[in-house]
């Protein structure tokens, strides 16, 4: 059998002693980086690609994978703890995640964390080795109008989001789309809303808004808040390790998770980004009790954990079948290979069987090294907690002015993070959720730029969003989530109209 | 006094003679070579490639930095207004050094004005190509169907060169084709190999494996090659669309006032990696072609160049402001 002793190979390169090694400093160097705020892959991928030019070609993308993916798990770490998503994907993890950690269930959010990344990212890895060619083929069929279907789904999704007033997400969204639509217009080649400052013509940067609105902007809150509700958030911890009716109760969210990230992240151009928004938004709207997320919810934790991770892994899928990376890292990544003298592309499986089998199966050993990493430290994190805040605070706006300005070595993005620290605080105050504010802003370009592609191609005929099948699937299906959400609304006003009669 | 007079010589001599010497001494310390691009890019990678054999050759550290942003803008102009002294250099290339100046008012630096070039030292031509369940199997077949209904491409953005070279070819066939910018090849090849569009011009390095596996078909190259794996492709200039030549090029580019001795030393060093085998078959594996032009012809090169695009920029109206 054909693919058993694919398998092996792969076992083999995977096992080596040097490529365990490798595979274990890259998912160590990206939990690390995960953790440190701002600091993403890109820029460490980026910093260390020139040290893997005197590798084997497999190790070092054994390593560069390692910390792709093993950021995507330390990248929760901190916004559970501290209410600070280093990562546009830990946005969702920090609503429900930040809240189990001041109930003092930090411990049962990490550990939560990390099994349902765990699940996530074996299942993934077993889908890429079992079907990526079709799984590549199955993206190819995404044309213009379906992506514009996926980013209204997307936008109806994300005010589900919210658990606040439905008028002051909408709000929130609209905001956002505005801020992302500073920088230069792909289709139009015009710059909009730059006001002649280069910094701006690539758009505002999403890493530092997220840090400024989510992480400063919980800070200063903190800060204004009296020392008896700061110090609340390092009580009592209770055990670390989800109980077997914890698990049982996580377990259909993850699997849910899995499977919309693994589909979602194939999608070059925005799929991974929505896999953990789309989790969170199904969790909800399944929940017997809706009310409940926002307020510490396991299942609003598990799912887009489990739908990041498995996203991380699939995004690898168009790079190795098709030579096509589908995001910045898996880019860098594309150029780790060539500068090794190999072509990605789809030739990749036949001619390197041993870099390909031995990556993915390398994926699988290094995502059970980050649970047995990232478990026993745990606990480390737990008490971190417990340091004063007046220690600890300084100590987290230092790292985010570090983070954010690796990003792209720009003092600019850490006055955007500013700015948008003291906005967080000022929403904060309004009651206004930063996260639908996120949404907008990664989706609303996109939404106009797929729109627009739509346009172009289809030379200007609306009904091409209705013939396709898979956008008239979507934009059906985001039409039945505005009429759930408006029925009872209706119900309610005319009740309370009854009411007043 | 007459001491004065004989120090203030002295001195005098010493002042003109000191950057005389820097020059026999030059390179006494590391140089920066400045890419205005994201690590691990074709362009990332070809000036990691010279750096390497740039060192052994000079005997001093070169080390390549990335100064991204703004497409390249913010790289190349920190290189502009850095100290004219050899020390500090740019990868130049189509986009920073001949189109978008040409296309935005708002790039702060002068292509022409504040830099001495010193050589081109990698070319490769791009590839016309098509999806391979397309009906057309040469480019007289594309033009033909393009000059009686209106064809759709891709390219990498508003005023890419794979954006420009269509123009160039639809203005010198006739052909008609709506242009659909994408984000990169990232976006653009998938939309070609999904039908979404007709036909476009990308680089091998992105193409070629697509094409090599059958999803793809190439009906051109924009220029002639020595390049093996694309000898039995036609250049568009022998396949209907005659005139036309385009190259993507990596260059050395430094500081405007960069003392001739420098420039003569770093262009003989070039020259010398240029005649290595081995340089070459890296470069190739960067779907690179080794190609010196040394500086003199550089600024022909590169006004002609200027010429070309300025062309098509202004016949079609493009601009990024």
């Amino acid at each position: 059998m054909d693919f058993i002793a694919n398998l092996g190979l792969g076992f083999e390169t995977a096992l080596s002693p040097v490529n365990l090694l490798y595979c274990f400093i890259g998912c160590f160097l990206g939990t690390l980086i995960g953790v440190l705020p701002g600091l993403g892959p890109a820029a460490t991928v980026a910093m260390l690609l020139p040290l893997t030019f005197t590798l084997d070609p497999t190790t070092s993308l054994i390593m560069l994978a390692g910390i792709y993916y093993g950021a995507q798990y330390g990248g929760s770490t901190t916004a559970i703890l501290v209410n600070l998503p280093g990562e546009v994907s830990s946005v969702v993890t920090a609503i429900d995640g930040y809240q189990m950690a001041r109930q003092g269930k930090a411990g049962l959010a990490l550990s939560t964390a990390a099994l349902g990344s765990f699940f996530a990212g074996s299942v993934a890895t077993l889908a890429i080795a079992l079907f990526a060619p079709l799984i590549a083929a199955a993206a190819l069929q995404f044309r213009a109008p379906d992506y514009f279907a996926l980013m209204v789904l997307g936008l109806i999704a994300s005010i589900v989001l919210a658990h606040g007033s439905f008028l002051k997400a909408l709000a929130m969204v609209v905001l956002g789309v505005t801020v992302g639509l500073v920088g230069i217009d792909v289709t139009s080649g015009h710059s909009r809303m730059t006001f002649g400052l280069v910094e701006l013509s690539s758009g505002v940067n999403l890493v530092a808004v997220a840090m400024g609105l989510f992480g400063l902007g919980e800070i200063i809150h903190n800060l204004s808040s009296d020392q008896e509700t700061r110090s609340a958030y390092g009580k009592a911890i209770r055990g670390l390790l989800p109980t077997r009716q914890e698990l049982r109760q996580i377990f259909p969210p993850v699997l849910r998770g899995t499977v919309l990230g693994s589909l979602l992240g194939v999608l070059p151009g925005g799929g991974a980004i929505l896999s953990s928004f789309t989790a969170y938004a199904v969790e909800k709207r399944i929940a017997k009790d809706p009310s409940r997320f926002g307020k510490g919810a396991i299942e609003g934790l598990a799912a887009p954990e489990a739908a990041n991770n498995a996203g991380a892994q699939t995004s690898f899928v168009p790079l190795l079948t098709l030579g096509i990376p589908s995001n910045v890292v898996i880019a860098l990544l594309m150029g780790a290979m060539i500068i090794h003298g190999i072509q990605p592309g789809p030739a990749i499986i036949r001619e390197q069987p041993e870099l390909f089998w031995g990556l993915i199966v390398s994926m699988w050993v290094g995502n059970l090294m980050l649970v047995v990493l990232n478990l026993p430290l745990i606990g480390l994190w737990v008490k971190l907690l417990t340091v004063p805040y007046r220690f600890l605070f300084p100590a987290i706006l230092a790292f985010c002015c570090i983070g954010v300005f690796t990003v792209n070595g720009s003092t600019f993005d850490v006055v955007v993070m500013t700015v948008f620290g003291f906005l967080g605080y000022l929403f904060r105050k309004m009651e206004c959720e930063p996260a639908p504010f996120l949404l907008g802003m990664v989706l609303g370009p996109m939404l106009e730029e797929y729109f627009r592609r739509s346009m172009l191609v289809a030379r200007g005929d609306l009904t091409v969003f209705m013939t396709r099948p898979i956008s008239a699937t979507m934009l059906a299906l985001a039409l039945a989530i505005v009429v759930a959400m408006a029925l009872p609304l209706i119900k309610r006003t005319r009740e309370d109209a009854l009411r007043e009669d | 006094m007459k001491t004065y007079i004989l120090a203030g010589a002295l001195a005098a001599t010493f002042a003109m003679t000191a950057p005389l010497q820097a020059q026999d001494t030059y390179p006494a310390g590391p140089i920066t070579l400045v890419v205005p691009f994201a690590a691990g890019g074709q362009t990332d990678s070809a000036a990691r490639v010279l750096a390497d054999a740039l060192q052994v050759e000079l005997g001093q550290p070169v080390v390549v930095e990335n100064r991204t942003g703004a497409g390249g803008v913010v790289g190349t102009q920190s290189v502009a207004t850095a100290p004219p002294d050899g020390y500090t250099l740019v990868i130049g290339g189509p986009s920073t050094f001949v189109t978008q100046p040409l296309l935005s008012k708002e790039i702060s630096y002068d292509a022409e004005a504040d830099f001495a070039p010193i050589a081109i030292f990698a070319v490769a031509p791009m590839m016309f190509v098509v999806n391979s369940e397309s009906p057309y199997n040469t480019l007289g077949d594309l033009i033909s169907q393009g000059q009686s209904e209106e064809l759709t491409y891709g390219s990498s953005g508003v005023g890419s060169s794979m954006h420009l070279g269509v123009e160039w070819f639809k203005s010198l066939t006739g052909t008609q084709a709506a242009h659909i910018p994408y984000r990169g090849s990232s976006q653009s090849l998938p939309a070609l190999l999904g039908g979404e569009i007709d036909f476009l011009i990308d680089p091998p390095i992105t193409a070629l494996p697509l094409v090599e596996d059958g999803q793809l078909r190439a009906l051109a190259v924009t220029a002639l090659t020595d390049d093996p794996r694309l000898a039995e492709i036609p250049a568009m200039s022998d396949a209907g669309a005659e005139g036309y030549q385009q190259m993507i090029w990596n260059s050395i580019m430094a500081p405007n006032g960069t003392p001739p001795a420098i420039v003569g030393k770093l262009e003989s060093a070039i020259e010398t990696i240029l005649a290595k085998p081995e340089f070459a078959e890296r470069l190739q594996q960067l779907s690179l072609s080794a190609r010196f032009i040394p500086s003199d012809e550089l600024s022909a090169f590169l006004a002609n160049e200027r010429a070309v695009y300025g062309n098509v920029i202004e016949q079609n109206n493009i601009s990024l402001d």
